[in-house]
């Protein structure tokens, strides 16, 4: 009578099987929650082409403009408003003015044609960001877009997901400083700076799911 | 002293013979070369069946809800019945295996094998419900806690939450009781199969199983350990299930009697359920030997109580309604009987507490077509209940104003005959394939296992 | 309450169980899928695909970059504009030849959303003395004129016979035909829309001046006052009520609050007289209201005293009126004998002579369909009231011939070949002129006919040219609110399709080019008193130019000899039934067939949606043999109609109620493109000349079934059992008991007095939660609130039911149109809806009108049940609803015992996906989330303006102001019956008015703890018809 039993290397596969039953599981959740769901992997250094080869470096670093010159409305709307055409003719009507690399802006101004700039910082179309309830509130521009001043190509510095959102709505203290100071580089809030201007402003930031999704 | 002389002195010689025969008889449903034509007509009947749900479910999936009847009003309808009514008949493999088993009934070893494994289908069919009948089911994997960026956790205090643990739970422990309990007897079939394929299959399936003591020793131990986790399961998965309805204030939903009425129901229609397999089985595999008589007489016997158990509760129901002096109780149930879903009332109420007195007639319990028809308007019943208890309350709520009706569309319709397929399907591959009957259990019980005992 | 109490009932089937109902369920339900399901596509596929994926956790949202996306800024933008935030605009809507003030917001260049102007004086006099900000009210058809600047039906360009043109080709056909045109200006016709426009009037003046003749066609006119008026005082005039100064208000078969000129103010004063508690009348008093109607009106809904009357019987009951008050010689009809009608009139002159006598007022409001000597007689009883110059104001008109009179006049010069220019300004006349004229077959008699129209419509096709209109928030006009006041229409977007407004084309036509702007400006600038044409803009009006008051003086009426019918008694036989027409809620007067969003809102009483309909009283239905929704012929003066009746409570005996505004055959993609895809039936069909308001002498004849679609009594199902088994019908049961607890009345002397000596209180269930010791039973233990605390009043003592919520919360958050076959599948989206009770006897019931949305429990059953956390308690107590975290598992909405949940069954916003919608998509608020099919939505308080607002307020470092945020609904109401506010704030106006002892909570014996709150109704009834 011919029976199919194990033979005897079978025993050391086992240990593996078991292993593989086991470790595996393991293996793959740690894999998904450290890697494949880790911002660091998804959206950090998100770095795309601009069709105009502005350098935030150049502008806001070495000549030390303001970033609300050309983001005018970010302390008092929503959107922080990415500047016409025409605030770059400001001074470009004088400075490299036969300059090719400018030629989309000056398209832009005389033909009245908006230019096409690709988004960086996108979040979901089901989350409302306000930039004025932030930076009205001792948030610099810095905390979520990093050194600007050094980026001559910007990208994503922060993850920008929900969990790094509701990590500073529970304790925003280390992030704030005193509004003045919003559009400083490199700023080192003194010790107490965040506690004392959270004090002053009522800062209490809800973790409401309508304080972004509506 | 010749052997004959041995055997007869310790009267072990018909044991063998017996035991062979046994054997021989339950393999043989696997192992015939020419299948009775019935179990192709079911196979077929069952792949039919299958195919048509799954085309419905195709288009709920990619139209969205509205393809079914479900409306404003009416936020669960075919879809959640016909979840809790497979639920419900997946009780009663577990109870026969466990606790049966611990209350060492012997008639259940030759049902067992069966029950357990039509417990395993019904599960995987109401599976399916509570991962189609969401709008957005490619998104249904959020209901499993798992770790994410958004610091999102399921809500643990929806009862359906629950459901999602007490019926994995119940899924898994299912499954390896079933399995285990197969073990031994795949060995068996595995040392009586001829074709290399089938070696190699059983013997992979049986785990290299070679019936020494330790060997069996073992199995007994983890039998009994598993008969010992599932029993408790048999209640709380039918209890939890019923919290969907209990923990919601809807009138008609709102009551504490629902895990009791809901578990008994469901042992009910569970027993129900496997008289309908069993008997043509039995039949058609010409079991009559092993699946005896008084094996289904006895089933009888706890359909006519769980029966009554579930007549007690609709009277109770009632009552407390009366005596609770809420006028949207009240009307609740006098609309269940007297609303537009009477005929619905009126079915569940036949079914399930005016047919099973007919087992109180031994007639009844013994001849197969009585019971078979019997058990078939059981498990409409059932299934009745389930919708009234869902369609009436929902569609007249609190506010006059927000009163509706309920009428299902073919694609309710087409799922729920799905699901009766794939059913039938996997009930039939089994049948074929597998030991249909715990032939070890069922030879532990003949008179022959405890001969020369006496000596 | 004892089962004494007052019996509700949802609807006549229900009450009265129908015998085909059992026939209709079968062919009443085709399978959902047959409409709904689109065939597996490649699409469909990868979608699958994608989903299966995201299921194995590969693929789906969160997991991967975010495609690329641009930002595209204006390359140079304009000083006002921010990015990202809206700005208001004074405007004004015309609508039947009168002006309502609005204010539109406008969303970076988009008009969005329409409120009324509460600067204005019309609409907004006085109203800050008890209401805060911008709630000056606005109509449903106001509020949804903003979807038809985005409908892709419109005409794009324009016609000539039937052939595709440009503008230019137009010019150059005017250019050519100008000096043919001056030379015989007698041929020259011009047919325009009723209008109050004073640059219409001017350029008409010069038009008529060079002999061309003019001619007005609007399908419902207010001539018959005008008449009626110039009958009693001797000159055109118009009457300006003061509801607000009027204890005793008698309308005389009339809708003055929705379908009035001046509804919108009329509800304001009529909120403003009706207390309970202190009134414009003085402290405890409150104002009572008769209404003597043929078909329900919000009027009559909420009248204290309603009389069914056929239109027809008003004349003689007018009469009789006045002879009851002042003396004289009742007229000796019939009707006037029965018991009911005795009793009514006997103490309603009681009533108005008590009111005199004890120095109060009182006002008579005949209705646009009553004829002359009705207004006439209400005139004369206003005088012997003393209500001149008190209750009611006269203003002065021009004189001129009524529509009909234009109208036909001008058919009969067209059949007589009279005319070779004929300049028709809006209005759709081949639909809704007169039947008996026969516009269309006329129209083919004229050389040159040019329609201007914003669709190509019925008229259209039958004209020569067709010229795109401009919409009326494209262009510059103005018009006159009823006091007079000049209010200005500004633009707020350049034409989409081109078009030009009625003012440019009369400009073209009369030679010379000008543009709306400076047509507009000049005439202001020359005409409006020396007014600043940059303030006048700015606030939508021009200063100090209400009329004010005519001196008049009453003149002996002509006694008014009766028809046999109007002598006869209440009751009919088939064969003299008399039929009235009305305006419908969905389209008006037709012209708003195209707009979805009013085609699904559903009718003020009937609850019906995307239909007109003929009114039946129960009575009639029982003696014609007809039930509810069968189908019925009717004949009036030789001409037929096929159309569906609707068993109406309430409707006056032999009196059948006619909507018009359906059966549009050239209306676009909504309102039928075809005469097998109308909406409805055209009832102008057997309209005529003759008897243009109401018709005597109709034949009905008994049809099959049809099946309405309504957002109340879906499918309501009565079973032969009920009536069989147990003898009584759905109606009551159940409903009875609940109804008190649901709806809460009083009287308002028990109100004030109390009953059985204790003060009345609404509140008795939330005191079942506390124990003796005043602890809670609750098993949730309380939240606690540190900030504000959202919360609503619903007053429903001052709901008129004039759907204005509906469409403002529709047109505000992005609420989706899921069509007729899916409202009787009960899948409508509306996240705020009015319920509507009957009660009493049902051919003289009277009506409770329910707003429903959110409630916003505390103690949410919603919240507790979704497994996802798609739904939380935020911090303010609101009950957040997010889309984008929800599986759709519709336990919510179960557990919601308000059933003010919607989901979204099939993907409503697949048009949209659509790339030749694109045009459509622009009507979407951007501060609200589009939501995915499968997913679960509500009412939400209208949290992205609350957001908004506390951001802004903060940002400007100080606290909100009480009244600040207002929610979309509450903007809409006319009368102010929704206030939302900040419960935390003690002296806010929700805070006191939810420490009202009117005020409830709905189903509070649940322990939901609902933010929403009602005041209970206080009705003010005539002890003598106790």
């Amino acid at each position: 009578m011919s029976r199919l039993i194990f033979p005897q290397w079978t025993e050391t596969f086992k240990k593996w099987v078991s292993l593989l039953a086991i470790g595996g599981p393991v293996y793959l959740t740690v894999l998904i929650w450290s890697c494949a769901q880790n911002p660091n992997t998804l959206r950090i250094g998100y770095q795309p082409d601009q069709p105009v080869p502005y350098s935030h470096a150049l502008h806001a670093g070495e000549l030390g403009l303001d970033c609300r010159y050309c983001h005018t409305t970010v302390d008092r709307a929503a959107k922080a408003a990415i500047p016409p055409a025409a605030t770059c003719m400001n001074c470009h009507s004088q400075v490299w003015k036969e300059s090719d690399k400018l030629l989309p802006i000056r398209q832009a101004f005389y033909e009245n044609q908006p230019v096409h700039w690709v988004r960086v910082h996108d979040l979901p179309d089901y989350v409302y960001f306000n930039h004025s309830a932030h930076t009205t509130r001792g948030l610099g521009c810095e905390t979520c877009h990093g050194r600007i001043d050094q980026m001559v190509q910007v990208y994503q510095h922060a993850p920008l997901t929900m969990q790094w959102c509701i990590d500073c709505h529970r304790n925003p203290e280390p992030n704030l400083r005193k509004p003045e100071n919003l559009t400083v580089m490199g700023y080192q809030p003194a010790p107490g700076e965040g506690a004392e201007v959270k004090k002053q402003y009522k800062i209490n930031p809800p973790t409401d799911c309508s304080t972004c999704h509506r | 002293m010749s052997t004959e002389a041995t055997a007869a002195a310790h009267g072990t010689g018909d044991a063998r013979a017996a035991f062979r025969e046994i054997t021989h008889d339950i393999a043989w449903v696997a192992e015939n070369p020419k299948v009775p034509k019935a179990w192709y007509g079911a196979l077929g009947v069952g792949l039919l069946l299958l195919s048509i749900g799954g085309y419905c479910i195709y288009h709920v999936v990619m139209t969205g809800i509205g393809v079914w009847g479900n409306n404003n009003s009416v936020g669960w309808a075919w879809d959640i019945t016909n979840f809790v009514w497979w639920i419900g008949i997946g009780h009663a493999g577990t109870l026969i295996s466990a606790i049966l088993y611990l209350m060492r009934q012997g008639w259940r070893t030759s049902i067992n094998r069966a029950a357990e494994a039509m417990t395993i289908f019904a599960v995987m069919c109401a599976g399916i419900f509570p991962i189609i009948h969401t709008g957005r089911p490619w998104f249904a994997w959020w209901m499993i806690p798992h770790p994410n960026d958004m610091h999102m956790w399921p809500q643990f205090r929806s009862p359906l939450m629950w459901d999602v643990f007490a019926i994995s739970t119940y899924a898994t422990t299912s499954i390896l009781f079933w399995y285990m309990g197969m073990v031994p007897d795949l060995a068996t079939f595995r040392d009586r199969s001829k074709s290399k394929i089938r070696q190699l299959v059983y013997g992979v399936l049986a785990l290299g199983w070679r019936g020494s003591a330790r060997q069996w020793h073992r199995y007994e131990r983890a039998y009994l350990i598993l008969a010992g986790l599932s029993t408790p399961l048999v209640l709380s998965v039918h209890s939890v299930v019923s919290f969907d309805f209990a923990t919601s204030l809807n009138p008609g939903w709102h009551t504490t009697i629902f895990p009791p009425y809901f578990v008994a129901g469901a042992i009910f229609s569970g027993f129900a359920m496997v008289m309908t397999l069993m008997i043509p089985a039995r039949y058609l595999f010409n079991l009559k030997h092993i699946i005896k008589e008084e094996h289904i007489e006895a089933m009888c016997k706890v359909t006519l109580a769980t029966g009554m158990m579930v007549g007690f509760s609709y009277s109770v129901e009632f009552f407390i309604a009366w005596y609770s002096g809420n006028e949207f109780e009240q009307f609740t149930f006098l609309n269940r009987a007297s609303g537009p879903f009477w005929w619905a009332w009126l079915s569940m109420v036949s079914c399930n507490v005016l047919i099973p007195q007919f087992f109180w007639f031994k007639k009844c319990r013994t001849n197969p077509w009585i019971i078979i028809i019997l058990c078939i308007f059981i498990n409409i019943g059932m299934w009745f209940e389930r919708f009234v208890i869902i369609a009436t309350s929902l569609t007249r709520q609190w506010l006059p104003s927000t009163w509706s009706y309920y009428v299902p569309t073919k694609y309710d319709v087409g799922v729920f005959v799905g699901t009766i397929g794939l059913f039938l399907t996997l009930f039939t591959l089994f049948m074929r394939f597998l030991p249909s009957v715990a032939i070890a259990e069922v030879k532990n019980t003949l008179p022959e296992a405890h001969a020369g005992k006496e000596h | 309450m004892s089962s004494l109490g007052p019996r509700y009932w949802k609807s006549l089937d229900e009450l009265a169980g129908d015998e085909n109902l059992a026939a209709r369920m079968q062919n009443e339900f085709p399978d959902a899928a047959d409409q709904t399901i689109d065939l597996p596509s490649r699409r469909n596929f990868f979608r699958l695909m994608g989903a299966s994926m995201a299921l194995a956790g590969i693929a789906g949202p969160g997991c991967q970059r975010y495609e690329k996306e641009e930002i595209v800024p204006l390359a140079r933008r304009p000083e006002d504009q921010v990015p990202g935030t809206t700005l208001s605009y004074a405007s004004v809507f015309e609508l039947g030849g009168w002006g309502l003030p609005l204010v539109v917001t406008s969303y970076e260049g988009r008009p969005l959303h329409i409120d009324g102007n509460p600067q204005h004086p019309f609409t907004g006099d006085g109203m800050d003395k008890y209401e805060f900000g911008r709630h000056a009210g606005v109509t449903p058809f106001a509020s949804a004129s903003v979807l038809n600047v985005y409908d892709q039906d419109r005409s794009k360009s324009p016609l000539t016979h039937g052939k595709g043109a440009t503008f230019d080709d137009f010019k150059n056909w005017i250019a050519t035909a100008k000096n043919d045109i001056k030379a015989n200006g007698g041929a020259v016709r011009v047919l325009s829309e009723a209008t109050s426009s004073p640059t219409i009037a001017q350029l008409r003046r010069a038009l008529t001046g060079a002999g061309v003749q003019w001619h007005e066609w609007e399908p419902l006119s207010f001539d018959n006052e005008r008449a009626g008026l110039k009958l009693a005082f001797g000159k055109p005039l118009r009457a300006m009520v003061h509801l607000d100064r009027a204890d005793t208000i008698v309308v005389l078969d009339g809708d003055i609050f929705i379908e009035h000129p001046a509804g919108m103010r009329y509800a304001r004063d009529w909120k403003r007289s009706r207390g309970p508690e202190g009134s414009s009348l003085g402290a405890g008093k409150m104002n009572r209201m008769y209404s003597i109607e043929s078909t329900f009106t919000s009027t009559g809904s909420i009248a204290d005293h309603r009389l069914p009357l056929r239109s027809e019987l008003i004349l003689p009951f007018a009469s009789a009126l006045d002879a009851a008050i002042s003396g004289g010689a009742m007229p000796s009809a019939e009707f006037l004998n029965e018991d009911k009608v005795k009793r009514f009139i006997a103490a309603l002159a009681k009533d108005l002579n008590d009111v005199k006598k004890n120095g109060g007022h009182s006002v008579v409001i005949a209705g646009r369909r009553q004829s002359p000597q009705v207004h006439a007689l209400a005139a004369k009883i206003n005088d012997a009231l003393g209500a001149g110059g008190v209750t009611v104001d006269y203003l002065d008109e021009e004189d001129r011939p009524t529509h009909v009179e234009s109208i036909s006049k001008l058919v009969s010069d067209m059949n007589g070949g009279q005319v070779k220019y004929l300049f028709i300004l809006g209005g759709n006349p081949v639909y809704d002129a007169p039947a008996d004229l026969d516009f269309g077959s006329a129209l083919g008699k004229v050389d040159n006919s040019v329609h201007l129209s914003e669709w190509e419509d019925e008229t259209s096709e039958k004209t020569t040219w067709h010229v795109p209109r401009a919409n009326y928030l494209e262009c510059w006009g103005d018009a006159r609110s009823w006091d007079g006041t000049w209010t200005i229409q500004q633009p707020l977007i350049m034409p989409l399709y081109g078009g030009v407004s009625a003012i440019e084309l009369l400009s073209m036509v009369a030679g010379d080019d000008k543009t709306g702007e400076q047509l507009v400006r000049a005439n202001v600038e020359s005409q409006g008193g020396g007014a600043n044409w940059r303030k006048s803009v700015h606030d939508g009006f021009v200063a100090n130019t209400a009329q004010q008051p005519s001196a008049v003086a009453l003149q002996s009426l002509p006694m008014t000899n009766l028809s046999p019918t109007q002598l006869g008694g209440s009751r009919l036989k088939n064969g003299s039934l008399e039929v009235v027409y009305h305006y419908s809620s969905n389209t008006y007067d037709g012209r708003f067939a195209n707009n979805a969003w009013l085609q699904e809102t559903p009718d003020f009483f009937t609850k019906v949606v995307w239909d007109n309909y003929a009114l039946v009283g129960p009575a009639t239905a029982q003696d014609l043999g007809i039930g509810n929704e069968s189908m019925i012929k009717l004949k009036v003066d030789g001409r037929e109609l096929d159309v569906a009746a609707y068993v109406m409570p309430g409707q006056a005996m032999g009196s059948i109620g006619l909507v018009l505004g359906g059966g549009r055959t050239k209306a676009g993609s909504k309102g039928g493109t075809s005469a097998d895809t109308t909406v409805g039936w055209n009832t102008y069909k057997v309209r005529s000349s003759k008897a243009i308001d109401f018709a005597s002498g109709a034949t009905v004849s008994a049809g099959d079934n049809y099946k309405f679609s309504g957002t109340q009594e879906h499918w309501d199902l009565r079973h032969g059992i009920d009536e069989t088994l147990f003898h009584f019908n759905e109606g009551d049961r159940g409903t009875k008991e609940r109804m008190p607890e649901i709806v809460k009345q009083v009287d308002h002397k028990a109100y004030v007095e109390g009953e059985g000596g204790e003060a009345w209180d609404a509140r008795e269930e939330e005191e079942f939660w506390k124990d003796p010791r005043g602890r809670n039973y609750s098993l949730f233990q309380e939240k606690t609130y540190e900030g504000h605390r959202w919360g609503m009043t619903i007053d429903l003592g001052s709901c008129i039911s004039c759907n204005a919520c509906m469409v403002a919360c529709q047109s505000e958050n992005n609420i989706p149109v899921v069509g007729k076959d899916q409202v009787v599948r009960n899948r409508e989206m509306h996240w705020i809806r009015i319920d509507r009770y009957f009660e009493g006897s049902p051919d003289d019931p009277r009506i409770v009108n329910q707003p429903v949305n959110c409630q916003q429990c505390e103690n949410a059953p919603c919240e507790q049940v979704c497994p996802v956390g798609a739904t939380m308690h935020s911090s303010e107590g609101l009950n957040d609803m997010v889309y984008n975290r929800c599986v759709g598992t519709r336990y919510c909405l179960n557990n919601c015992p308000y059933r003010v949940r919607r989901f979204n069954f099939l993907d409503w916003n697949k048009e949209f996906k659509d790339a030749r919608n694109r045009v459509r998509k622009l009507v979407m608020n951007p501060e609200v989330t589009v939501r995915h099919r499968g997913v679960m939505e509500k009412c939400t308080y209208c949290v992205q303006r609350i957001q908004n607002k506390k951001i802004k307020a903060k940002n400007e470092r100080r606290d909100l102001v009480d009244g600040e945020i207002t929610t979309a609904c509450q903007d809409a109401c006319p009368t102010g019956a929704i206030v939302f506010g900040d419960l935390a704030l003690k002296d806010s106006a929700v805070s006191a008015l939810q420490a009202d002892r009117r005020s409830y909570a709905l189903l509070g014996n649940l322990n939901t703890k609902p933010r929403t709150q009602y005041l209970a109704r206080v009705r003010n009834p005539n002890p003598d018809l106790g």
